[in-house]
């Protein structure tokens, strides 16, 4: 019997006669019921149509209009919004280090993933990836293919989550190109995964750098806005 | 960062929490707290195994998942910990507590100064409202006088943040810590510890003396890494002292088998029977709930109660069906009179003291508030007592909350229920049992 990976009760499947007769494969689930219903999804129908946030109707956000003004214009799209559940699960998954949550919404980023783009996951300090033990958005990716195209600066010590708005906004650049990477990235529409998108500033840094070097396209996808 | 060696006596915690001269100390000691096997890993701080697909990190560590609520351990972190020293000034009087024991609790309460002189291991059965904290008392000080280092455990944080004033003013002169995972107290060396069960894994041969009052309810029951942790948590010769008023099966067994040794209590300090429960039936009420109705007997119990300013507790199967009652209500009654209580509420605990100073009259809740919080002279509605959410214990705690003053020993407890069940059967037949036991006490 399986119990859910966040409340530890034992999950119980739907058996009933209609489903038997179906002669389906039970889908693996990590998480019961209850739990995934904490969960809210954006209705992909009315967001910001450049960092992908849930709105009232299909629009462009406060401060998407801002960064606009600023010419730096970036199209993300986001599966989950960032609610208390989001929030729970992304401090006992990252900061907690529980690596074993990582599996409860590969499918979800699996499914939206297009097979014509290069996939570049946002890297973490390799501080944080020795005390974490590892890199959670890789984590997320499961077993799909991807480039590991971006580095920390090794002087970027800050963590994003210990800043301000502000002070992101106004970081200068965090990473770096893998020069292995290069031949990889050019000419290539990217696809930039990260685990959650706050302000923006971390996903645009990485664009940046991206384009630098020669990419064509940089669009991003994170888990929850 | 920790930084005085007092804070690492009887404990074990993660290297990285460590300052790294203290590391150097030689009374400070050092362990692998992951084991690997060939298919799984072994924890040594909550003793549980793990398959190696669930808990191996990408650069070939491990980690483990089953008391990862209390920090991660991994194979690349030992886990420090020091010898306890016992190492109290002990402040006379040890006791401030003034009041007296009915002639049932003074028997108990010998019992237990027993248990703890000769380091053994007991079980404390003793009905709701029996005033089982007050007979701990004689133990506790004897305990302490001699320099021992004593714990009281409990699974329920609620339970802990209630059991803490009480125990502090009894033992004011006594060094003591509160432990649980929401707004905790910085660590500091303490002679007594009150702490969930779940803290116990951060101890290691620490307790000469470990209570663990409500050893019958979620998450403590059946959770093998807690009941690991006890004996990690004591020193190899140590009292172990388990508190319930409703014990399972398992615990019932033992007793019977001479595995365990028992004392039992079944009035109530004041002498007052438990308040025996009213059974009555609420056809399809889960339906007529999606229709946003609620069956007449609960709108018309509860307009009474409101209308009389009597203070209540409505107990709900689940968390989901918290917010539709409430919506509901709130079209009939004031909806300043109460508030939705459940165990991952961020303001669980303001809520439950809104209801303690009387800001509200009535909370709906969860089992979460089943047991170990007494609201003076409330009554208690259980609706959908059929549910599975509701066991046997659970049910008998629940009534347990009415009439446990003195000066308000009666009250109503309602269920409200699409059917009998065999968990609302025998809940009725324990209090029954137990009224009956106590009515030949009082003659």
């Amino acid at each position: 019997m399986d119990s859910c990976l966040l409340c530890n009760k034992v999950m119980i499947y739907d058996m009933s006669l209609s489903f038997l007769l179906s002669f389906k494969r039970l889908p693996k689930r990590y998480v019961c019921a209850e739990c995934m219903n904490r969960f809210v999804r954006i209705d992909q129908t009315k967001t910001c149509k450049y960092c992908g946030r849930q709105m009232d109707k299909p629009g462009i956000c406060i401060d998407c209009q801002k960064w606009h003004q600023l010419g730096e214009d970036f199209v993300n799209q986001s599966i989950f919004q960032y609610n208390d559940a989001m929030k729970d699960f992304m401090h006992r998954y990252k900061f907690v280090g529980d690596y074993q949550l990582r599996m409860i919404f590969q499918e979800e980023i699996r499914k939206v993933i297009r097979k014509d783009v290069l996939i570049v996951p946002i890297p973490i300090s390799t501080e944080t990836e020795i005390s974490r033990g590892f890199n959670q958005v890789i984590g997320l990716l499961g077993d799909i293919e991807y480039e590991n195209a971006l580095m920390v600066k090794s002087s970027h010590k800050v963590r994003q989550s210990s800043l301000n708005r502000k002070q992101r906004i106004s970081n200068k650049q965090i990473f770096s190109i893998n020069p292995k990477s290069i031949s990889a990235i050019t000419n290539k529409k990217v696809l930039l995964v990260d685990d959650i998108y706050t302000t923006g500033t971390t996903i645009r840094h990485a664009k940046d750098i991206l384009m630098e070097n020669g990419a064509k396209r940089v669009l991003g996808l994170t888990l929850c806005r | 960062m920790i930084k005085d060696v007092s804070e690492l006596y009887g404990r074990q915690i993660n290297a990285t929490m460590v300052d790294k001269n203290l590391l150097d100390n030689s009374i400070v000691h050092k362990y692998v707290p992951i084991k690997v096997n060939s298919n799984n890993i072994y924890c040594k701080r909550c003793g549980q195994k793990t398959p190696v697909n669930r808990c191996k990190l990408p650069n070939n560590n491990y980690y483990c998942p089953v008391c990862i609520n209390l920090d991660r351990v991994t194979k690349s972190i030992p886990l420090v910990y020091a010898d306890e020293p016992n190492d109290f000034a002990i402040k006379q009087p040890v006791l401030t507590w003034q009041g007296q024991l009915t002639n049932e609790q003074e028997k108990c309460s010998k019992d237990i100064i027993e248990v703890f002189d000769n380091n053994k291991t007991h079980l404390l059965w003793a009905v709701t409202g029996a005033g089982k904290t007050e007979m701990l008392f004689k133990g506790i000080e004897k305990a302490l006088t001699k320099g021992k280092r004593v714990c009281i455990a409990s699974p329920r944080v609620d339970v802990c943040v209630e059991l803490y004033p009480r125990i502090k003013e009894a033992f004011a002169n006594t060094s003591m810590i509160l432990l649980h995972g929401r707004n905790p107290q910085p660590y500091h060396y303490a002679q007594l510890t009150i702490c969930t069960t779940h803290q116990l894994l951060r101890f290691y041969r620490a307790f000469d003396v470990l209570i663990i009052d409500e050893v019958d309810s979620f998450p403590f029951v059946n959770n093998e890494g807690l009941h690991f942790a006890v004996d990690n948590a004591t020193k190899e010769k140590s009292a172990k002292l388990f508190l319930t008023a409703t014990p399972t099966n398992l615990m019932t067994k033992k007793i019977k088998t001479n595995k365990l040794t028992a004392s039992y209590l079944p009035i109530r300090f004041h002498r007052h029977l438990l308040p025996e429960i009213k059974l009555k039936y609420t056809k399809k009420w889960r339906e007529n709930l999606k229709k946003q109705k609620l069956p007449r007997i609960l709108l018309h119990k509860i307009d009474e109660k409101v209308k009389r300013n009597q203070r209540f507790l409505l107990f709900v199967p689940r968390i989901a069906d918290l917010k539709p009652i409430s919506d509901i209500l709130a079209k009939q009654f004031d909806v300043s009179k109460w508030e939705t209580v459940f165990s991952s509420d961020d303001k669980r605990m303001e809520k439950v003291s809104d209801m303690r100073e009387q800001r509200k009259l009535f909370l709906i809740t969860t089992t979460i508030l089943e047991r170990g919080v007494t609201f003076p002279g409330i009554d208690v509605i259980v609706f959908g007592a059929e549910d599975e959410a509701f066991s046997t214990s659970s049910l008998v705690q629940i009534a347990g909350r009415v009439g446990r003053k003195r000066d308000l020993p009666t009250g109503e407890v309602l269920f409200l229920a699409e059917e009998n069940t065999l968990a609302i059967k025998s809940a009725i037949n324990q209090i029954e049992y137990m009224n009956k036991k106590a009515k030949r006490l009082n003659g």
